[in-house]
């Protein structure tokens, strides 16, 4: 399985998923995969990884060892980003009535298959 | 080649003519560049950069497509614009070291590959190219006037004399004039010039350092302000007033009133004691007298340098009138932008402080959380409940700096208002929401039970909201 088809994936089966992406910590995105065009996981490559990257230093800060996971919520939407092993990270968009827990659960489902493919 | 990407391209060209502000312009360079379509590349990627200059992994983009050309010279120069702002970016020096080789000047080569390490020691690619890159460098040595001389034709030369005397850009105007605000503690004004370079450029790491730093600068001052203050009320309630004294005199002389009553069959056994205690009494009193009169003046004292801090208080937004119109290049603006941040925090009643503060309290009845503290978006702590590990004084600024870092990505996203970051890491969890103008900050272990905490929380921001 490739990484859009395994993104495609988990979109397809979370309620209320808007898009997936694994990206870089560089902030550039590998592969995507959206339901709307609207919403460009690629382009905000580079923020997402922003916060990845605020979220470690934070968890440093504070002694909580290595960050694993960051959720977002919005007054648009809410994301999900998961770390797959140090340099790389799956996020997914959900719109404010998805299921926050089956994203969470699809995203852990597909780190060791993102990690076996990085 | 190109076939391989065509789909790719096809989609990110879709997405970039959608909507030709946005970042897409990064990942459809790369693909161009993957795809051999250099020419593409460029164009593109300095199309991007004209409407985003300070998109920094743009040019790192950039110089990757010249490097692949061969240009070295043109890379050199968009990542020497990265270095500008951003010294410590790994790939930059390792790129730059790579050209330097190229370009058979070793010398700058080992000053690249040393900064490379120096962020990073156990890179030991690195680690061979310094030592390759060192002893190039030692046989050109060898053959005088060699160095440092491009192998490409004279007219690549010209650059490298223009580097020599570096324009300072405008980036780093604005980064000095930060510093020098940071050094005369006018923190707010510092603050606000980290932000808008932040806006422009939100990954920039040495900004987001320095703003860091300031808030820890800002925070250390409002601490010692605050302990300044508490030093002198302890000290105005020591200083004994004639008042005080008085007081004194009267408890004791109704006191012993009192005990006169009490032991009167006592009393007349002492009574040549109390003639005597009498006749001691009018020496008693005046001695007591005396002691007032000479607190008395002191108390003018005081009372005088109270008097001249409230006219200088007085007087302190006048001179900053008379500031305000003398003619300055750049202060005008950041004046203004400093009052609308004044105008943005506002100032919580200690009595307001106390509560918020048992408010948090409440929090600490949830399973697995060690800590929580609410504070201002510039960072000042309102009120807290941490254990003793986590110093106080620093926490305000890395929080507000962590806060508003997200903020503004959200913002970038295009995603509306940020509600909630909730960061899961392996001894714990963190969390922050945003209340009115401050944010509630929740540090939990890995113990926390993150159900029954999203019950609290609600409970909680309503009371907070109720009080700010």
């Amino acid at each position: 399985m490739d990484f859009k088809s395994l993104l495609q994936k988990i979109v397809s089966s979370v309620d209320g998923a808007i898009g997936a992406g694994v990206i870089g910590e560089d902030g550039i995105a590998i592969d995507q995969f959206s339901s709307r065009s609207d919403f460009d996981i690629t382009a905000a490559g580079a923020e997402y990884s922003t916060i990845i990257s605020n979220a470690k230093k934070a968890s440093q800060s504070f002694g909580l060892g290595k960050t694993n996971e960051v959720l977002i919520s919005t007054e648009k939407a809410t994301m999900i980003m998961m770390m797959v092993g140090d340099n790389y990270f799956v996020t997914l968009a959900l719109s404010l009535d998805g299921n926050l827990g089956r994203g969470r659960l699809e995203l852990k489902k597909s780190i060791p298959d993102l990690e076996k493919m990085l | 080649m190109a076939d391989a990407f065509k789909a790719e391209i096809e989609d990110l060209k879709k997405k970039l003519s959608q909507n030709p502000d946005s970042l897409a312009f990064v990942p459809l360079a790369e693909v161009y560049r993957k795809s051999g379509m250099y020419k593409e590349a460029v164009e593109t990627c300095k199309a991007g950069l004209e409407k985003h200059p300070a998109y920094t992994s743009a040019r790192v983009v950039l110089g990757r497509i010249y490097v692949e050309q061969e240009l070295y010279d043109d890379a050199a120069e968009e990542l020497k614009k990265v270095e500008a702002v951003d010294i410590d970016n790994i790939m930059v020096h390792s790129m730059l070291g790579n050209i330097y080789v190229k370009k058979q000047m070793f010398a700058k080569a080992v000053e690249q590959f040393q900064r490379v390490l120096s962020l990073n020691p156990e890179d030991t690619e690195t680690q061979e190219k310094l030592q390759e890159a060192l002893s190039a460098k030692q046989t050109v040595n060898t053959a005088p006037n060699k160095e440092e001389k491009p192998q490409q034709a004279a007219p690549a030369e010209k650059p490298a004399v223009k580097e020599e005397k570096p324009v300072m850009s405008d980036l780093q105007k604005s980064l000095k004039v930060a510093e020098l605000y940071s050094k005369k503690e006018e923190f707010d004004k510092a603050i606000e010039i980290y932000r808008e370079l932040l806006e422009k450029d939100a990954e920039n790491i040495i900004i987001q350092q320095r703003l860091r730093e300031v808030y820890d600068f800002q925070q250390k001052k409002i601490n010692k302000q605050k302990e300044q203050k508490e030093k002198r009320k302890t000290a105005e309630n020591d200083k004994i007033t004639a008042e005080d004294i008085l007081d004194v005199m009267k408890e004791a002389v109704e006191n012993d009133l009192v005990d006169d009553e009490k032991s009167e069959p006592a009393a007349k056994k002492e009574e040549p004691k109390k003639e005597e205690a009498k006749k001691e009494e009018p020496k008693k009193e005046e001695a007591k007298k005396e002691e007032v009169k000479k607190e008395e003046p002191k108390k003018e004292e005081v009372k005088k340098e109270e008097k001249k801090k409230e006219e200088e208080k007085k007087e302190e937004p006048k001179k900053e009138e008379v500031k305000k119109e003398e003619p300055k290049k750049e202060e005008p603006k950041k004046e203004e932008v400093k009052k609308e941040t004044v105008e943005k925090l506002p100032e919580i009643a200690d009595n307001k402080k106390i509560e918020i503060g048992n408010v948090l309290q409440s929090l600490s009845t949830v399973d697995g959380i060690v800590g929580s503290l609410f504070l201002l978006r510039d960072g000042q702590l309102v009120a807290s409940v941490l254990p003793t590990s986590i110093n106080k004084s620093e926490i305000g600024g890395i929080v507000a700096s962590i806060v508003n870092k997200t903020e503004q990505s959200v913002k970038n996203m295009k995603q509306g208002k940020l509600n909630q970051v909730v960061i899961a890491s392996e001894h714990g969890q963190l969390l922050f929401t945003e209340l009115g103008k401050g944010v509630l900050f929740i540090i939990g272990d890995e113990n926390i039970n993150v159900g029954k905490m999203g019950l609290v929380l609600k409970q909680v921001k309503e009371k907070m909201k109720q009080l700010i």
